[in-house]
């Protein structure tokens, strides 16, 4: 699996520079705007993109069906990616954390306030649609998986936003804030997010092992 | 567990709607190399996929180097002893040559940098270059310099060298001797490029419409079937069993016949031979006519 997930660091080595840019504009705004929320939740959602990247590298060769020729097997295959996706989604989640603790350095204390359940739920989304969209693609390939994921964004994304602001409409929020501290839920979105990725893990290998490579 | 041959298949049954590979059973020997030859869509590289364990089989036993194989394996292991090579390079075009070292590295255990690099400096592959920018026969010797660099016994190529210029296809065709030189590895190469084949393998196994037609010496296949082009009066007087087809045309009838002695030995020819008169020829067939007269005469037998 080591040889699997080195192959996709070298597919997104090639990617380096158009990210490094994307980056770069997005450093140079969050410092403008005094909040790196944005750049971190920008980048948790490209994550979703870069995945598909590799296997769309892969896809157009047919590598998986010739890496089933060596001594890897479907678990490993599936397994690789899911490991790639909890990788990008550390160093996300590192870069996040050190531009957290070098605030001070850009702002006064009182300014930039960095908001961890925010970013978590960001983190949940993006989870929960790779977690739809990667057995998709591993059953009918990448194309398919690009517009499930895009619609999962919607859904999930709108559906979390929408429940949000029922619950400020209904007077809800201010009593969850009471009850729950900021570190809980991120927590309870943690959560949300590693059993839908597990759940997903064991449906594509299932999705994997029935198909004709 | 017989490990006598290599590759081990019977009764194979794989059916998509509209193809099926119907009950077919052969042996590939070790230290052999074995042919595969039969016209685009006969079922080739729909054997080696059932073979190598990547479609799931409706029915069969398949073992490879004495490793049963199952629907949706589990066990990889197997395959360090194994090198495949299909009809085109299978890497992502954008990692280097040097990646792809680094990587084999992190998959077989059994995998020798020294052993690639060396493939790669007579092949003249260059390390620093992306794959998109070699050539097809680069391509094809990377992915071949891959399936030779680590413990492998058995080489299954699938069309591995369609495509590609002779220079580039007799210089791989000369590794893969090298390769059974010490009697313990072994190739099983398919091809429609029937010319390969016949230079090098020890066996031809020809598969049509999804059945096995035969599996025979390749020498002796050559020593024994010829093409005999005669009138219709003789055609008819040659024995059926030794008939693997027939075409005909206002001028002569040409047969394939499976064993050209008998034919010569048969009363009719003999005296044919003698007197000069109606007299008929004997070719040697190669595998290419032997592959388009089977084809031809099924196609005939089918429209009627």
């Amino acid at each position: 699996m080591k040889g699997l997930i080195l192959k996709d660091l070298y597919l997104l080595k090639g990617l380096g520079k158009q990210f490094g840019l994307v980056f770069g504009f997005l450093f140079l705004w969050s410092i403008m705007m005094k909040s790196f929320s944005f750049m971190i939740l920008y980048c948790v959602i490209m994550c979703g993109s870069i995945v598909m990247s590799t296997m769309s590298y892969d896809e157009s060769v047919s590598f998986n069906r010739f890496a089933l020729t060596m001594p890897v097997n479907i678990k490993m295959l599936v397994r690789a990616k899911y490991v790639l996706i909890l990788l990008i989604l550390l160093a996300v989640s590192g870069i996040g954390a050190l531009l957290n603790f070098s605030l001070p350095f850009f702002w006064s204390a009182d300014g930039g306030a960095f908001e961890w359940s925010g970013i978590a739920a960001a983190v949940a989304v993006f989870m929960v649609t790779n977690a739809i969209s990667l057995p998709v693609m591993f059953k009918g390939g990448v194309e398919k998986a690009r517009y499930v994921y895009i619609l999962c964004m919607f859904l999930v994304g709108g559906g979390v936003a929408g429940i949000a602001y029922l619950i400020e409409k209904m007077g809800i929020s201010m009593q969850l804030e009471e009850m729950l501290s900021e570190v809980s839920i991120s927590i309870i979105f943690i959560v949300i997010a590693v059993v839908s990725m597990l759940i997903s893990y064991f449906v594509s290998v299932k999705v994997a092992g029935r198909k004709e490579w | 567990m017989s490990m006598e041959n290599a590759i081990s298949v019977k009764h194979l049954i794989k059916e998509y709607g509209d193809f099926k590979l119907d009950n077919i059973s052969f042996q590939v020997p070790m230290g052999t190399i074995v042919g595969f030859v039969g016209e685009n869509g006969a079922g080739k590289s729909t054997t080696i996929r059932s073979v190598l364990g990547l479609i799931p089989i409706q029915q069969g036993e398949i073992e490879i180097l004495g490793h049963k194989i199952e629907n949706n394996e589990q066990n990889a292991a197997w395959r360090e002893q194994i090198g495949v090579v299909f009809d085109e390079c299978n890497l992502p075009a954008v990692l280097k040559v040097r990646d792809v070292c680094r990587i084999m590295r992190n998959i077989f255990k059994t995998w020798r940098d020294e052993k690639f690099t060396d493939y790669l400096a007579r092949f003249d592959v260059p390390l620093n270059k992306k794959i998109k920018d070699l050539s097809k026969g680069m391509k094809m010797k990377l992915s071949i310099a891959i399936a030779l660099s680590h413990d492998s016994r058995l080489l299954i190529l699938d069309e591995a060298t369609s495509g590609l210029d002779p220079v580039v296809r007799r210089e791989i065709l000369d590794i893969f001797r090298e390769f059974i030189e010490d009697e313990q590895h072994t190739v099983f190469l398919s091809s429609h490029i029937t010319s390969d084949i016949e230079k090098i393998a020890d066996y031809v196994m020809l598969i049509h419409k999804g059945k096995i037609l035969f599996t025979e010496n390749k020498d002796e296949l050559l020593y024994n079937y010829g093409i005999v082009r005669c009138s219709k009066e003789q055609a008819a007087l040659i024995p059926k069993e030794l008939i693997i087809g027939k075409e005909e045309n206002a001028f002569e009838t040409s047969v394939l016949v499976k064993d050209i002695g008998k034919v010569r030995e048969n009363a009719a020819f003999k005296e044919a031979e003698q007197g000069n008169k109606n007299s008929y020829v004997l070719d040697r067939a190669n595998i290419e006519d032997i592959l388009l007269y089977v084809v031809k005469s099924e196609e005939k037998s089918m429209n009627i």
